[in-house]
């Protein structure tokens, strides 16, 4: 026989328990968290190091193990292609790395050395993984890492900062997160602007619209030293808005970064 | 006395069962978008009871991963706090269906 579910006597007080194991549960999570604020951190991070670095390793030889199903055709298609971009990146490489070089040279006739060095850092963990738009770096305060420095990928491209600092890991916030603001240069006049991240590597900066800038132009970090956030590629006006809006987005692709470099100064 | 050996027995493979879901759940959290294991997780507060793994999990996931942002006013237990209300949620949720309470 089938009876109505009002009718049968539900157990009580199972809801006030569950409040309590709860509200006990964050309570605990709080202490902890204010006792020993970095503790947590290096010791999950221990523990997590090397599966992540196991997945690392997964990540760089799946383009191998899916590669085998290819078909030749593609894979002959798909090679002649890369050959192509390899020689032309080549190309702009050298000049890049003239033209680099110089830029140093002549910083250090003028008396501005740069006494930074770069400390190569592998990523463990990256967004989507990520809940906040943040790399966990396997450098740390023992490499010399601080907080507030600068992370590249290549020389020149600036993906984000340093925002937490272990023993053995370092967390960066990437500069493209969801609401977070970095000061840039725009083009050859080096206009200076404030560009708010969206998330997924892509920004937006809001001029007014009497300012000269086109589509291409560099977006740079204000510095002695070089970097690049990346290039304009849409600009937005509207006839009833006094401002443009422009956005760009980071020429790498931090999903499938492996390596970056954070700045080190002295 | 065989009735209180088969308890023991059900009661020993439905905790190996939810150790090795933990397990599952530890790795899938170091490979999967961070949404992918807020799935898996919602999916094993529906099939266990009192899934407590699950807000140890976001707490291991925050103390990882977070730093505070402009995007979440500046919170770091972003994944605690919600995976709290979702716990909440689903435990009154499951209250209400029917398929619990046979």
């Amino acid at each position: 026989m089938n009876y109505h579910l009002q009718s049968r006597k539900k157990p009580k007080g199972k809801g006030v328990v569950a409040f309590a194991i709860v509200i006990i549960f964050l309570g605990l999570v709080l202490f902890l968290r204010w006792m020993f604020p970095h503790m947590w951190g290096s010791l999950f991070g221990l523990l997590v190091t090397p599966v992540q670095k196991s997945e690392n390793e997964i990540a760089a030889s799946s383009p191998f193990i899916f590669g085998y199903f290819q078909s030749k055709t593609a894979l002959v298609t798909e090679n002649l292609q890369l050959k192509h971009d390899a020689e032309m990146g080549k190309l702009s490489s050298l000049a890049f790395d003239a033209v680099y070089r110089e830029n140093m040279e002549l910083k250090e006739m003028l008396g501005r050395k740069s006494s930074s060095h770069v400390v190569l850092g592998a990523v463990l963990a990256r967004p989507p993984q990520t809940l906040y738009d943040t790399i966990l770096l396997d450098v740390g305060s023992d490499d010399g890492i601080a907080l507030g420095q600068k992370v590249f990928v290549g020389s020149t491209t600036v993906v984000g900062k340093i925002t937490e600092v272990r023993t053995h890991q370092a967390i960066a916030l990437l500069a493209s997160a969801p609401g977070e603001k970095v000061e840039v240069l725009i083009g050859k006049k080096d206009i200076s602007a404030t560009a708010e991240g969206k998330g997924g590597g892509n920004f937006e900066i809001k001029i007014p619209k009497d300012v000269l800038v086109t589509k291409g132009d560099a977006i740079t970090i204000p510095s002695i030293s070089v970097g690049v956030y990346g290039v304009v590629e849409d600009i937005i006006t509207k006839p009833a808005d006094s401002f443009q809006y422009l956005l760009f987005k980071s020429p790498v692709n931090v999903r499938s970064v492996r390596f970056v470099g954070v700045e080190i100064a002295g | 006395m065989w009735e209180l050996k088969l308890q023991v027995k059900i009661l020993n493979i439905f905790f190996m069962k939810r150790i090795i879901v933990d397990i599952i759940l530890c790795i899938a959290a170091v490979f999967l978008p961070w949404w992918g294991t807020l799935i898996a997780v919602l999916a094993c507060m529906f099939i266990f009871e009192w899934f407590i793994e699950g807000l140890i999990l976001a707490l291991i996931f925050d103390t990882l991963y977070g730093t505070p942002t402009v995007y979440f006013n500046g919170y770091v237990l972003v994944a605690t706090y919600s995976t709290t209300i979702l716990f909440m949620i689903v435990f009154f949720v499951k209250r209400r269906i029917r398929l619990y309470n046979q």
